[in-house]
């Protein structure tokens, strides 16, 4: 058993007592191991992430009205109509960045969102989204996370089904402003 | 033998070093916000500890530091008076705890990345078991999944996420 999977056992109470002692005894004879920062990074940050609600990046709009009603700093973007635009400049004061696709699909739950750098030639998707019942995905993150993606130049967002087609079902192309 | 002398920087550099492996050990046995509590007492114990010369070997530190959380796991009966003092007397160390600023925004931006690239099912598995603190029969239970499917699904997910962040967030420019 690697040290990530025993880590892994001893938080969720799968190593009996003989075996967790002998654990902590490892934990604590060497606290600079890799696996177990990588842990507690997953459950601090995790548990700040959860408490925001940005564990899961795709949220209903209600979500951002009770952040807003709770005095946070939402800053909305909104591109518009699929196609060409502008992205965002990001306000200093924005604690949570809320990027509105409307897709006009309010029968589908969940979309990915593959995202393309273009100046990076780098792409990735953002699995399995919530698409509210209005029809709009409703991307919400953090200050530190819009910063990054903000200020990473021009972006080609396809939203795909879930499905094994993976169909795009809107794109859009925004450059910085 | 002697004992072990640590200026307040060493002293700061040690809490931050051994504050993983305390807050591990708690959050197996408690949830919230009793896991800051019980990781500060420590770490707290830790430093005055330190500074009566209590600890005459280096080499068994880490030794102590898990006598002090066993300690305080079979009393679990903690005096507020006692803590108050504590922290009036030794909080000073524990400011080291406070992650840096930029380095943290950073880890978050990090960790909510590469979360997003994970499916919904391996989110919520993870969520639940490290943040919520389910157990996998609970979890299987909540999910409708074998608790054996619960594990190899969190086993995945912690692969993919540790893979991910050893690596730069994906909005940044490429090195």
């Amino acid at each position: 058993m690697t040290r990530l999977y025993e880590l892994d056992a001893y938080l969720t109470g799968e190593l009996n007592e003989g075996e967790a002692d002998a654990l902590e005894e490892a934990m604590f004879g060497a606290p600079d191991d890799p696996d177990l920062l990588f842990l507690d990074r997953i459950a601090r940050h995790g548990a700040q992430l959860a408490e925001h609600g940005t564990f899961d990046i795709g949220v209903p709009r209600a979500h951002i009205d009770t952040l807003v009603a709770a005095g946070h700093k939402v800053q909305m973007f909104d591109p518009g109509p699929p196609g060409k635009g502008h992205s965002l400049i990001l306000d200093d004061d924005a604690e949570f960045v809320v990027t509105m696709l409307a897709i006009g699909r309010n029968d589908i739950e969940r979309v990915d969102v593959e995202i393309n750098l273009i100046d990076y030639n780098a792409t990735k998707t953002i699995k399995d989204v919530t698409v509210d019942r209005d029809g709009i995905v409703y991307g919400l993150c953090e200050r530190p996370l819009a910063k990054l993606a903000f200020g990473a130049g021009r972006t080609v967002a396809n939203v795909r089904r879930t499905d094994g087609a993976r169909d795009v079902i809107a794109t859009w192309d925004l450059t910085p402003p | 033998m002697g004992v072990v002398a640590v200026s307040l920087a060493d002293e700061a550099a040690l809490c931050r070093r051994y504050a993983p492996a305390v807050r591990t050990f708690w959050r197996r046995r408690l949830r919230g916000t009793e896991v800051d509590e019980l990781t500060q007492e420590t770490l707290l114990r830790f430093v005055q500890a330190l500074r009566r010369g209590a600890i005459t070997d280096p080499e068994r530190m880490g030794g102590f530091v898990l006598g002090i959380c066993r300690n305080l796991a079979r009393e679990r009966v903690r005096s507020a008076e006692r803590r108050s003092e504590l922290w009036a007397e030794f909080a000073g160390a524990l400011a080291s705890l406070a992650d840096e600023p930029e380095v943290a925004s950073y880890q978050l931006a990090q960790l909510e990345d590469c979360l997003s690239q994970m499916t919904q099912r391996s989110r919520d598995v993870i969520r639940h078991a490290f943040i919520d603190g389910h157990s996998s029969s609970q979890i299987g239970q909540r999910m409708g999944m074998s608790e054996g499917n619960v594990r190899v699904v969190r086993h995945r997910t912690l692969e993919a996420l540790r893979t991910c962040m050893s690596q730069k967030v994906f909005w940044e420019a490429p090195s």
